[in-house]
């Protein structure tokens, strides 16, 4: 069992972790016993504060919980973080600096915590496109094109999706409910929700490419 | 959860469904790579982007321009490390932008 000591940790403090081992000695005294691997245990501790705060200060969703709530944030994902880099020291292979590896969980637990405590009590609803859509798209040019596309992906949708895909794409990328959100609710992953993305993707496109549609390749940014 | 509305209570229609939901809803994200395999190599794949400018793999760069949850912690993990090779979070994340850019090209 692993305790990690609760308490606040300069930033300065934290990235001065790095200074003080080596990096290829950081999976050595993390898997030692007594004192070094205690020593050990809070620097990366500390590093896992840097990334939570990092992450969370970048998320413009944790602006409105206020200070207190985006502290405990911080530090429950900071110990879950460095619970989970402690449990898979067995998987680093040195492809990337230790600090670079270690960081990647951090910034995840704090991405996910901010996420779901963002939605806390807000209701989601997984609803069908019932109706082919109207389009909103206002540029004359984007309404001859982009209405015609968009009233096709409705229909497309409704004929070609799974009750289950139809639902996920429109909570995922209509409603805009944050990934790990929809994850938590219907009790599956990110991993699982994406592929269910993937195979809704690859339908839609095979759909409206056969219906002499033009569609985007993967170069057009989608996801900001 | 309440996560059913039988009635549609809240229908598609009322909102807006544009250019931008068509496409997200139409992306190309082949080839694959699930979101578990991008936290495999998401380390190591912007380690090499921001130190060394290294191109990223088709899967990886396509993966992150169809995934926005695996590309905010990408460039979040770029601002970080940035310092570590004396490039401000800037030019950390614009080098990873430009390569995802030409993978996904
Ligand atoms: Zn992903």
């Amino acid at each position: 069992m692993v305790e990690i000591e609760q308490q606040a940790v300069p930033e300065r403090q934290a990235m001065s972790a790095e200074a003080v081992f080596p990096a290829d000695e950081w999976v050595e005294r993390l898997s030692m016993s007594g004192p070094v691997r205690d020593e050990a245990i809070r620097a990366l501790h500390a590093l896992m504060i840097r990334a939570a705060r990092h992450q969370v200060a970048r998320m413009p969703e944790a602006t409105s919980l206020g200070s207190v709530v985006r502290d405990e944030i911080i530090n429950s994902a900071a110990d879950e973080a460095t619970i989970a880099v402690l449990g898979r020291l067995d998987s680093f292979e040195g492809r990337s600096r230790f600090t670079t590896w270690a960081y990647k969980f951090g910034i995840l637990q704090a991405g996910v915590h901010v996420r779901r405590t963002r939605w806390r009590g807000r209701e989601v609803q997984l609803r069908q496109i019932v109706e082919p859509v109207e389009s909103h798209v206002r540029s004359p040019e984007a309404h001859v094109e982009g209405g015609d596309v968009a009233s096709a992906v409705s229909r497309a949708m409704a004929t070609c999706l799974t009750p289950h895909q139809h639902k996920v794409a429109v909570a995922l990328l209509v409603d805009e409910v944050p990934i790990d959100v929809l994850s938590e609710r219907l009790g599956t992953t990110r991993n699982a929700l994406y592929k269910t993305l993937h195979d809704v993707r690859k339908r839609l496109r095979v759909e409206l490419i056969a219906q002499g549609h033009t569609l985007m390749g993967a170069s057009e940014e989608v996801n900001r | 959860m309440s996560n059913e509305n039988p009635n549609n209570a809240d229908p598609i229609e009322r909102r807006e469904f544009d250019h931008r939901h068509v496409a997200r809803l139409t992306i190309d994200s082949d080839p694959w790579l699930s979101c578990d395999d991008c936290f495999e190599q998401v380390d190591s794949v912007v380690e090499g982007v921001v130190a060394e400018n290294i191109p990223l793999s088709a899967p990886f760069g396509v993966h992150l321009a169809a995934c926005p949850v695996c590309h905010e912690e990408a460039v979040s993990l770029a601002e970080l490390i940035a310092e570590d090779f004396n490039l401000s979070p800037e030019q950390a994340v614009a080098r990873l932008e430009a390569a995802v850019e030409g993978a996904a090209a």
